[in-house]
């Protein structure tokens, strides 16, 4: 909890790093930070579902939702305008929850990995069976993305601070359904769901209204994603895209909005260079960075911070005799 | 006399001069405005199921590298290899591209395997402007959807490989009745039986499909496909399969009499020959996706030098990857010589892309000719498998060399109007 209410002086500092550096970088290094910012919008959403414990292995299903969404508006109306895609895409995972999870809010714990796996399975499935109509395996092409107009190419500084004003008003939604009762009965499910029922709360509805949360980021970060890369592909829905989501949250770690912002730089950033030093191993370099954060770095990297963060306000506070 | 002999003295030595020159420019600095090293990443998969032609592609890249390097590089110039891994996707191929192109500034890019990746990546190495040499990957879209600059690719498409079985089973079985296909669901299976249908419909309008199989991508498991087989007893199999998914689909169906009891046609099958040795039966139809075997030496001048130094450097025979793959380095070497011949001086990156349009070079898998759509077109072989006690596994035999323009559309013509009307 302490993790929502720590993000002000944090997150201030972090927004300003991502506004003010990414002019001075390399073209390739900006292009590994747009990348980590549609990874951060799906990320939060599994995030915010491990907030209230509940584990999915098939959120790449949302994600996959808003990508295809483009891909048909790119190739049967040929619209490629950000400002029509970035809702319809967050509509499409939204209307994509809103179905799937009438089932999923019955469900928790293993049950309800192993269902949202089966449900991203299933579009997989279609989206490879389909391959009149999606193009199978080779994908569909999407090309370069419009604002209002104007191009903007997935490498380009315009489209990096479209995506980071697209984390932000992510960060702002998150935040205030965290502040809501919803929010709070979520975090207290962590803990024990039975005592929210015996408030009289219908823990079904709190499930379902964090589920559609999930869903709908699900759906906007797979429309960036699919302007940024400018190809999608089934695998955008296949279990390892939704396991790479939450190997990012257990990364980052999911307490808060600075955790899977940490994780989504550092495992693309990881990613790259791993397969620039071992690029007959880069795989199993990954492997072995999830299994260090496991073994000694339960709450991910975040905590880290955090711990070094606790110590060096405790001396401050010795010296102001608070 | 005198008069020959100063004549024949001046010729001398003018010749010698000639020689001298011609020697010294050989091995003399590279022309004017060269780099210290041509740096030249080869993309292809080392990881997952088709690393079986990464593998391939990456011994003959370290191999034909090292070779040239040791002969004065390209003009003068050394190559400096970076490997890269296909693997993870088009998501990561993007960027990975962008950073071998900003950050390692790499002057030109050879591989992509994958139809996916490969289509993923050519409208990035576009609006990158770096040349890129595709070398296995066959799916038409490439080249027929986008309007392509920097990006070639130097081996034909996939019609080819299904045009080509077409045209030998309809020659090995001239009262072909019924065919069937057993394919993996996922676009390379689909378009590649799509082609096979249509043309062997087209050569010959009264054969029937009695069954069309799709399993799952790499399945590995296909006792239901075989059962289906053997009861539509169709007369013809196609299928393309590739990689493990065909070995242990050779294994399965070799045991149940499916390869006695219909002519299989496999479009990757010359592949899996050195891995399957005894459990590939006598007379399967194989091919080596319109490229060269090690096993046909004649005809293509330095192919025996080259199946020797790649089996000794790969330890495993030259399949089709590795002849694709040495296609589409020889092509980039073949366009910067000739850019650099017209130029005078080191060319620049349009210039070799004006060289290499209209290029044609020798491999040896025959004389690859580049066209101004940037798809290259060249023949390749079909035949049947017999077993080699000499090798340990089964080569083809009855092998018939297919001429490009018989297995490729022509310039401007879409690759299936063209298999629509092939005659």
């Amino acid at each position: 909890m302490m993790n929502w209410r720590a993000l002000p002086r944090a997150g201030v500092a972090a927004a300003a790093l991502l506004i003010v550096v990414p002019p001075f970088l390399p073209g390739w290094i900006l292009f590994v930070l747009t990348k980590a910012m549609f990874m951060f919008i799906a990320v939060m959403g599994v995030s915010v579902l491990l907030r209230g414990g509940l584990l999915t292995f098939g959120h790449a299903l949302y994600y996959a939702t808003g990508a295809y969404a483009v891909g048909f508006c790119v190739k049967w109306l040929g619209v490629r305008e950000l400002i029509f895609l970035i809702p319809l895409g967050a509509l499409a995972g939204f209307i994509m929850a809103a179905l799937v999870g009438v089932v999923m809010a019955r469900y928790r714990e293993v049950f309800f990995a192993m269902l949202n796996l089966a449900f991203s399975m299933m579009l997989f499935g279609a989206l490879l069976k389909l391959y009149w109509v999606t193009g199978g395996t080779d994908g569909l092409a999407i090309g370069t993305a419009t604002l209002a107009g104007i191009r903007l190419t997935g490498d380009s500084f315009g489209y990096y601070y479209f995506s980071l004003a697209m984390v932000g008003i992510v960060t702002l939604v998150v935040y205030r359904f965290m502040a809501s009762p919803a929010g709070y009965f979520l975090r207290a499910m962590y803990d024990n769901e039975i005592r929210i029922e015996y408030s009289g709360v219908a823990v079904r509805q709190v499930v379902y209204r964090t589920y559609l949360l999930a869903g709908t980021l699900g759906g906007v970060a797979g429309v960036l994603a699919a302007f940024t890369i400018g190809h999608i592909v089934p695998e955008d829905a296949f279990w390892i895209q939704s396991g790479e989501f939450v190997f990012v949250a257990l990364l980052g770690g999911f307490g808060g909005v600075p955790g899977p912002m940490l994780g989504a730089l550092v495992f693309e950033f990881l990613q790259t260079y791993a397969s620039k030093y071992f690029p007959l191993a880069w795989q199993m370099m990954m492997g072995i960075i999830m299994l260090l954060i496991i073994l000694f770095q339960p709450g991910g990297l975040w905590a880290i911070y955090q711990r070094i963060e606790a110590r060096l306000t405790g001396k401050d506070r010795g010296g102001d005799h608070h | 006399m005198r008069k020959i002999s100063t004549s024949g003295i001046l010729s001398f030595a003018l010749g010698a001069l000639a020689a001298g020159a011609m020697a010294f420019g050989a091995a003399a600095a590279p022309p004017k405005g060269a780099p210290k090293a041509l740096k030249v990443a080869f993309v292809d998969f080392f990881s997952g199921g088709a690393a079986v032609f990464g593998v391939s592609g990456k011994g003959t890249s370290e191999w034909v590298v090292a070779k040239w390097n040791k002969e004065g590089g390209i003009g003068g110039v050394p190559i400096d290899l970076v490997l890269v891994d296909e693997g993870g996707g088009p998501k990561k191929q993007v960027s990975e591209l962008r950073r071998l192109v900003l950050d390692e500034k790499v002057d030109a890019v050879v591989g992509y395997t994958s139809s996916g990746n490969c289509l993923a990546i050519a409208p990035v190495a576009e609006e990158l402007k770096v040349l890129t040499v595709v070398h296995v990957c066959g799916t038409h879209r490439l080249t027929e959807d986008n309007k392509l600059k920097y990006v070639f690719r130097t081996a034909s498409n996939q019609a080819a490989d299904s045009v080509s079985l077409a045209r030998y089973v309809l020659s090995v079985k001239p009262d072909l009745k019924t065919i069937a296909g057993a394919n993996e669901d996922y676009a390379w299976g689909r378009d590649s039986w799509e082609a096979f249908k249509i043309a062997i419909q087209r050569l010959k309008p009264d054969v029937k499909v009695v069954a069309e199989l799709w399993t799952k991508f790499q399945a590995g498991e296909y006792s239901a496909e075989i059962s289906r087989l053997l009861a539509a007893r169709p007369d013809a199999i196609h299928s393309s399969f590739w990689g493990g998914g065909l070995i242990t689909f050779i294994k399965q169906a070799g045991p149940r009499g499916l390869f006695d009891q219909s002519l299989v046609a496999l479009s990757t099958g010359e592949q899996v020959l050195q891995n399957v040795g005894k459990s590939m039966p006598d007379g399967v139809i194989a091919a080596p996706r319109a490229t060269a075997g090690f096993f046909a030496l004649e005809g293509a001048p330095g192919h025996k030098a080259f199946v020797e130094a790649i089996y000794k450097h790969n330890k495993r025979y030259p399949d089709y990857p590795a002849y694709r793959t040495y296609q589409a380095w020889a092509g980039l070497k073949g366009a910067y010589e000739k850019a650099i011949a017209d130029a005078g001086r080191w060319p620049t990156t349009e210039e070799v892309i004006k060289a290499f349009e209209g290029l044609s070079w020798e491999t040896p898998s025959g004389t690859v000719a580049m066209r101004s759509d940037h798809q290259a077109v060249h023949g390749g072989l079909v035949g049947v498998t017999k077993f080699s006690k000499e090798h340990g596994f089964a080569i083809l035999e009855n092998i018939v060399h297919h001429k490009a323009e018989d297995i490729n559309p022509p310039l401007g013509t879409k690759t299936l109007d063209w298999v629509r009307a092939i005659k």
